[in-house]
């Protein structure tokens, strides 16, 4: 179910959407999550704590560290699911 | 008619003056924090054995020094200055929010709470006259925003007031503010509601991006007006999470907005 960038998009905002309430139209891989979606550090936390839940597996918080827009979570989810 | 200087009484706001107070008031400022770090705390080493008893008395050394700072700059007519409901703030474990007008808000703040924690940029443990202060005091540096929610809620907890401005810099004078949400995960997290402090100068000075010598031509005057959050925010049972720190964030902004729009 997350094999492809989409399909790993759609999921993502809906966690976003949940637990930020961010407006789902905002949600594209070039927003910029402070700047457009208002997630800042701390909500980065909790957000590494979901996606973990979601992936089933550890996100290093330095895997996080260069993330800035939604785009790059995405590509940070595929890279954790492609791991073994 | 407007030519009859007797009719006219100008107010006289010693322009001059002030300018000159305000450059003694930074220097005094600077020294101050040498003479703490160098003359007054050393001793404490040796006389306050336990190390939560020394951070509490270096508190209330900074307090009663930031006392006299803020009585040296009122009687020099740098500014005039009232507290509506001042006493409120000496009372044990408060979170003390409040809006960030100009750089010395911190020290108007902590002369009115004895044992006043508060969060300050990680920078001045480095700065040669601050640095004695702020580790005897064992204030909480601003550079990992979990840490600082955690150490806060401990400090809270632990009975001390802890002092914090949202914005986390200074206003920008008309701009709308805006505020980080670690003020709302401090509440939840010790379950405390905050006390908010309004504070209003006029005309501004030593705002953001504005250097010490650029004073107003008119006297400022500061006002500090002290509420509960009793009716605003409702903590009890609210689980700490994003949209709970989001809401709270939300509400705080809108009363700060509010009060300072008059």
């Amino acid at each position: 179910m997350l094999n492809n960038k989409d399909d790993i998009l759609s999921e993502l905002t809906g966690i976003l959407v949940e637990m930020f309430e961010v407006d789902a139209a905002d949600v594209t891989a070039d927003a910029h999550l402070s700047d457009d979606l208002d997630i800042d550090s701390i909500d980065a936390v909790d957000l590494i704590v979901r996606l973990k839940e979601l992936t089933g597996k550890k996100i290093a918080p330095e895997e996080f560290k260069s993330v800035r827009t939604v785009g790059d979570v995405v590509d940070a989810i595929q890279k954790v699911m492609a791991e073994q | 008619m407007a030519n009859d200087k007797s009719s006219v009484r100008k107010r006289r706001d010693y322009y001059w003056v002030r300018l000159l107070a305000t450059a003694s008031a930074f220097s005094l400022f600077g020294f101050g924090g040498l003479v703490l770090r160098f003359v007054l705390f050393p001793p404490l080493r040796f006389i306050y054995r336990d190390a939560e008893v020394r951070k509490r008395k270096a508190r209330l050394l900074i307090h009663h020094a930031f006392r006299a700072f803020i009585g040296f700059m009122h009687i020099t007519g740098i500014y005039t200055y009232s507290f509506r409901d001042e006493e409120r703030l000496r009372r044990p474990g408060q979170l003390v929010l409040a809006n960030h007008p100009s750089l010395i808000d911190v020290v108007f703040l902590i002369s009115r709470i004895p044992n006043a924690n508060c969060i300050v940029k990680a920078s001045l443990f480095r700065n040669p006259f601050m640095r004695g202060a702020v580790t005897t005091a064992d204030y909480i540096p601003n550079d990992d925003p979990e840490k600082i929610i955690e150490l806060a809620a401990q400090s809270l907890q632990r009975g001390e007031s802890v002092v914090l401005f949202p914005e986390g810099t200074r206003s920008v004078p008309g701009r709308p503010f805006k505020f980080q949400r670690g003020a709302a995960y401090m509440a939840l997290r010790a379950q405390v509601k905050p006390t908010l402090v309004t504070i209003r100068c006029n005309p501004p000075m030593l705002m953001k991006n504005i250097p010490w010598y650029s004073i107003p031509l008119s006297r400022p005057h500061f006002q500090f007006d002290i509420a509960d959050a009793e009716h605003l925010l409702q903590l009890r049972g609210t689980d700490e999470s994003p949209l709970a720190a989001r809401e709270i964030t939300h509400k705080l902004k809108a009363f700060f907005t509010e009060e300072c729009a008059a």
